[in-house]
């Protein structure tokens, strides 16, 4: 019982980070799956690899820098043509506390 | 069969007898979107399709354009884009309920330079939800088809794509390659497909999943026309940080001139690759093995053992990616929408996000915030980049040593809808052969190296990173020799 | 000994001298513009739409980091800030991080600053350049009483830099100096514009002994820095002496009220999940670059102390007050170019023109566009040819700022020039000698009481009569009748 409360205190941690309900109809399943998917992860934890550097990206040094010239923004139509709820050109937005 | 002949003529022939007689413009969109109507329903390859006046338009436009002499490479050519492509003024679903409505306002670099040489967007293509899956049943609308035998899966995520030209209702198509996306369904269709060196293709514009491993690639009949689109898309965007500032001018004539001879040419297999996967596929890959070896090749047997961790790897990275570029999708400034009046932000994101992404997407975002989380970050995310570094090491090693790295695009033949899709595993492993291009960054095609219960099968070409024209030659030598290109499926 | 605070400090400072975004080519001069009229599809943040870093962003961030004597990193790298919140378009911020896989711009650095006459170092632990999000309205004006908010992201991606000091600073006072420095170096470096509203935001850390560390956020000023640390150290103070605990929290600087007040305590520490953005890989500083600008830095506000102490003879003080505002060292060395006596310049600019600014609650900036350099150098002419008294310049001053009017006109418009005409000056104090008896037999009994026939001429001449020939002449007519 202590691992399920353990499981479940984890699936509520995961669900915050991501903003995703896992509904309780869905959990069993749900935790089977991440279960069995981070099992398949073990493999790479179990690796000793002290030593090599992560390789964040395939480009190690490149990137491009931008000159500071303005361009064309977008047209108020065009910004709230995808904006479902929007007053005198705000975007209605929920409550912050 | 007199319609098939125009519809499935290669593009780069199209091109020159819509030069001479623009007219034919008209006619081969007619019958392309006799084909569609006649197909479509069987496949479900396209989420959103362009109405037929709209097209039309287009190509009086570009019927102009030819008048006035302009120089343009696509002129008329049907082109069928990934629906996680954006195209201005053009539904851009990504094939999810949290995007079943939103248009964006701006066009990708991609199709901004495919317009700019006169082809014409013809719609946008079914795949996997935000790209993640290899079979196009992860779908809010619905799986699409495989052309060959409609109970079978056509691969994924790109899989409207591969099946729209597949079937002609395009003659090319955009697809983009996270770890397979491309490769796989061309192969399941018996196209070509090919996941350019990162870097190469502009993704301003592409809905991201996993930024550090995708790329978009061209899907095509035969490897000139993958080549030729390869070349209009290609090249340094000064908006993509990430384009490594490489002009692709002069790919297609270059690979249309030449003759690769296979004389001497080293190919490498590596064995924890092509270990596990299906009899059936083993043995059309090496009957065209053994004929490239009567052409001249020399093919070693290599091991790397890194490779057992690619799969696992790619996956953590990838969904650690994935679950920062789907963060922003909250319903407030575009896709579903939930009321927000009276309710907290916490809530009202919740519930959006938990409404509008499929099952499959919700798995990958809640393991890859936990993969990147306080405390697990450096023993999953970091470890994983760890063996990134390896694969992309051993195999740069190899192909020091070795012209080409040669596999089986996939494991499997296409199998049934929904024989997998239950177990999320089940599907992670048929990627075993297309990761590593992906962790490593390297070019990758797939063509079809023959046939198995009727089925085509992919053979898989890599090559070190920015040597796309070595790799689609002697890609271009492999189709002559293995004479598979421009195939029509039967199962339509 | 009074126990001592350990402060530190956060400030967030707006790249607003740029003229785009950070990442994206949109204009950076937002205030003022109709909600969402300046974006694109990258600070918007489409699906889609990538980042592109701003050279000249860059480059200000490393003449910052020369000028608070910073190493500064061999490679640019910015990496991902996960958390969820209306403002933020993505839904995570791109900024910097010192952990694995980032590294901050500029760090190990120190900033100098004179607090009583000693010189004290305070150490700056990182500069970090990110992204501003947008801007949170509401409706009915009160966060606690909207049902919803309105968002404007006009402001998104507008360039940031952060500059988090170490727990140096030991007194509000000792904050505030700091804050008035970074200040005009920032001014000088040609950075930050800091006087825009919302271009310099300051996160204050402090703690006392026996209590934890709390942190004040939003403080918008060097003064409201001050107060608010004055008014938090005394609040732990009082909470510790009643023997409550102090607890680690963030608090939330209350302007109006003049309090820190406590923000809902979140239930969990947010997990920020940083990791370097795949959008932008990492770019390269050449140390030959960091040398050019090297080369090429301003003027800091040190030097120009110095100078204005040796060139202009003025005194450290004066020279310090000046150059605390860039835009007031300027103007100063603007009038003293066109001519101006220095030492007359200096008085009014010091004790006059600043009051009248504060007491009128204009902008420091605001007022010195309207009032031309050279209507101030005539003030100052007509100061030193005797034209107007010291108490008429300080009428005239205010005209200035009411009307815009040239001094010379005001002079002459309201009839102000001085009177030294000592008959005319004479018959006055003779008809107030008159007016008063009273005045005049106080003022025979105490000297002191000469203030108010001094007043009297005064008022008759409108301000106009010299004071000290006033004087003279009260004090001769008031020894006659003595002697008489």
């Amino acid at each position: 019982m202590s691992l399920r409360s353990d499981l479940d205190k984890w699936m509520d941690k995961i669900s915050r980070l991501a903003l995703i309900k896992i509904e309780s109809n869905e959990r069993g399943r749900l935790l089977k799956d991440l279960m069995r998917i981070l099992e398949f992860f073990e493999e790479i934890r179990k690796l000793k690899l002290e030593g090599i550097d992560p390789l964040f990206h395939v480009i190690e040094h490149g990137g491009k820098l931008r000159n500071d010239i303005e361009s064309q923004v977008l047209d108020l139509k065009e910004v709230l043509m995808n904006i479902k709820e929007h007053e005198e050109g705000f975007v209605k937005g929920p409550k912050t506390v | 069969m007199s319609m098939f002949n125009i519809l499935y003529k290669p593009a780069y022939e199209l091109v020159e007898e819509f030069k001479e007689n623009p007219d034919l413009m008209l006619d081969y969109v007619a019958k392309t979107y006799e084909r569609i109507k006649e197909v479509e329903p069987k496949l479900n390859a396209f989420i959103t399709l362009r109405s037929y006046d709209d097209v039309v338009k287009d190509v009086e436009k570009v019927m102009s354009r030819l008048k006035r002499g302009e120089r343009v490479r696509l002129p008329g050519i049907l082109v069928a884009v990934k629906d996680n492509i954006s195209t201005r003024g053009l539904r851009t679903t990504c094939a999810s309920r949290i995007l079943h409505d939103y248009i964006p306002p701006y066009n990708a670099t991609v199709i901004e330079r495919l317009i700019k040489e006169g082809a014409i967007v013809v719609g946008k293509t079914n795949m996997d939800e935000f790209a993640m899956g290899s079979t196009t049943e992860n779908s809010a609308f619905g799986p699409t088809r495989n052309p060959w035998n409609t109970e079978l899966v056509p691969g994924g995520s790109s899989g409207g794509s591969a099946v729209a030209v597949s079937t002609a209702e395009s003659t090319i198509a955009l697809g983009s390659d996270t770890g397979g996306s491309i490769r796989c369904p061309a192969s399941f269709t018996g196209t070509v497909g090919i996941k350019p060196t990162y870097g190469l293709v502009s993704r301003y514009g592409l809905v991201a999943y996993a930024n550090s491993l995708e790329q978009i690639g061209p899907i095509a009949r035969n490897v000139l026309d993958a080549a030729l689109l390869l070349e209009i898309i290609g090249g340094d965007d000064p908006r993509d940080s990430t384009t490594l500032g490489i002009s692709l001018d002069g790919l297609f004539n270059e690979v249309m001139d030449s003759e690769y001879s296979l004389e001497g040419v080293k190919l490498a297999i590596i064995k924890e690759m092509v270990y596990g996967a299906d009899e059936e596929v083993l043995k059309v890959f090496y009957e065209a093995v053994n004929k490239l070896i009567s052409e001249g090749c020399v093919v070693n047997e290599v091991s790397l053992p890194i490779v057992k961790y690619s799969l696992p790897a790619y996956y953590i990275i990838a969904m650690a990616e994935a679950s920062s570029n789907l963060a922003r999708f909250d319903g407030l400034r575009y896709g579903l929408h939930i009321p927000v009046s009276g309710r907290s932000w916490y809530d009202v994101y919740m519930e959006v996000r938990t409404k509008g992404f499929g099952i499959e997407v919700k798995r990958r975002v809640l393991l890859g915030s936990f993969v990147l989380s306080a405390g697990y970050n450096e023993q999953f995310y970091l470890k994983a980049l760890r063996v990134r570094r390896l694969i992309r090491d051993s195999l740069m090693k190899v192909l020091k040593e070795f012209d080409f790295i040669i596999s089986p695009t996939m494991p499997v033949l296409p199998f049934k809808i929904g024989e997998r899709i239950e177990d999320p595993l089940k599907l992670y492993v048929i990627d075993v052969e297309t990761v590593l291009a992906n962790l490593a960054g390297i070019p990758a095609v797939s063509i079809t190296c023959g046939f198995s219960n009727d089925l085509p099968v992919g053979l898989q070409i890599m090559s070190p990173p920015l040597t796309e024209p070595k790799l689609l030659s002697f890609s271009k030598s492999l189709e002559e020799v293995l004479g598979f290109r421009d195939l029509v499926p039967k199962g339509v | 000994m009074s126990e001592e605070a350990i402060i530190g400090l956060e400030v967030h400072v707006q790249l607003n001298t740029l003229r785009t975004k950070l990442f994206c080519s949109c204009p950076s001069d937002y205030r003022g513009k109709p909600p969402n009229t300046n974006v694109c599809p990258v600070c918007l943040g489409l699906p889609g739409a990538l980042p592109v870093v701003n050279k000249e962003a860059v480059i200000k961030a490393i003449k910052v980091a020369l000028a608070l004597n910073c190493k500064i990193s061999n490679v640019l790298i910015f990496s991902r800030k996960h958390y969820f919140y209306p403002d933020m378009t993505k839904n995570y911020q791109i900024s910097q991080y010192e952990g694995v896989g980032g590294i901050p711009i500029a760090y190990s650095g120190f900033l100098t600053m004179e607090v009583e006459g000693r010189q004290k170092r305070v150490r700056i632990r990182r500069i970090n350049i990110e992204e501003d999000p947008g801007r949170i309205v509401y409706p009915t004006g009160s966060l606690l009483t909207s049902t919803y908010t309105l968002i404007d992201y006009n402001r998104a991606g507008i360039g940031l830099l952060e500059i988090v000091t170490e727990p140096d600073l030991r007194t509000p006072k000792e904050a505030r100096l700091f804050i008035e420095k970074l200040k005009s170096i920032l001014e000088h470096l040609d950075v930050c514009n800091c006087d825009l509203e919302g271009a310099l935001r300051v996160d204050a850390n402090v703690s006392i002994p026996g209590g934890s560390r709390v942190e004040i956020k939003n403080i918008g000023s060097p003064k409201e820095v001050e107060r608010a640390l004055a008014y938090e150290i005394l609040r732990q103070k009082h909470a510790l002496m009643r023997g409550e605990i102090v607890r680690r929290e963030t608090r939330h600087w209350d302007s109006v009220r003049k309090v820190t007040v406590s923000m809902r305590v979140k239930e969990f520490e947010e997990d920020y999940r940083y990791f370097p953005d795949p959008d932008l890989p990492p770019i390269p500083i050449p140390k030959d670059l960091i040398e050019k600008v090297n080369a090429e830095m301003p003027e800091l506000p040190d030097e120009r102390i110095e100078r204005f102490v040796s060139e202009y003879g003025l005194t450290r003080y004066e020279a310090r007050v000046l150059v605390m505002n860039k835009k007031l060292a300027d103007y100063f060395e603007d009038v003293v170019r066109l001519g101006a006596n220095v030492k007359k310049t200096v008085s009014i600019l010091i004790n006059d023109f600043i009051r009248y600014v504060n007491e009128l609650n204009l902008s420091l900036s605001d007022a010195l566009r309207v009032i031309k350099p050279v209507y101030i150098k005539e003030l100052v002419d007509l100061l030193n040819e005797g034209v107007i008294s010291t108490k008429i310049m300080k009428k005239v001053l205010p005209e200035m700022f009411k009307s815009r009017k040239s001094p010379k006109d005001i002079v002459k418009e309201l009839g102000l020039i001085k009177i030294s005409d000592v008959g005319f000056i004479k018959r006055v104090v003779d008809e107030v000698f008159n007016e008063y008896p009273k005045a005049v037999q106080d003022a025979l009994i105490n000297r002191r009481a000469i203030e108010f026939l001094v007043g009297q001429v005064m008022k008759k001449t409108r301000g106009r009569a010299d004071p000290l020939i006033t004087r003279r002449l009260i004090e001769e007519k008031l020894s006659k009748l003595e002697g008489s």
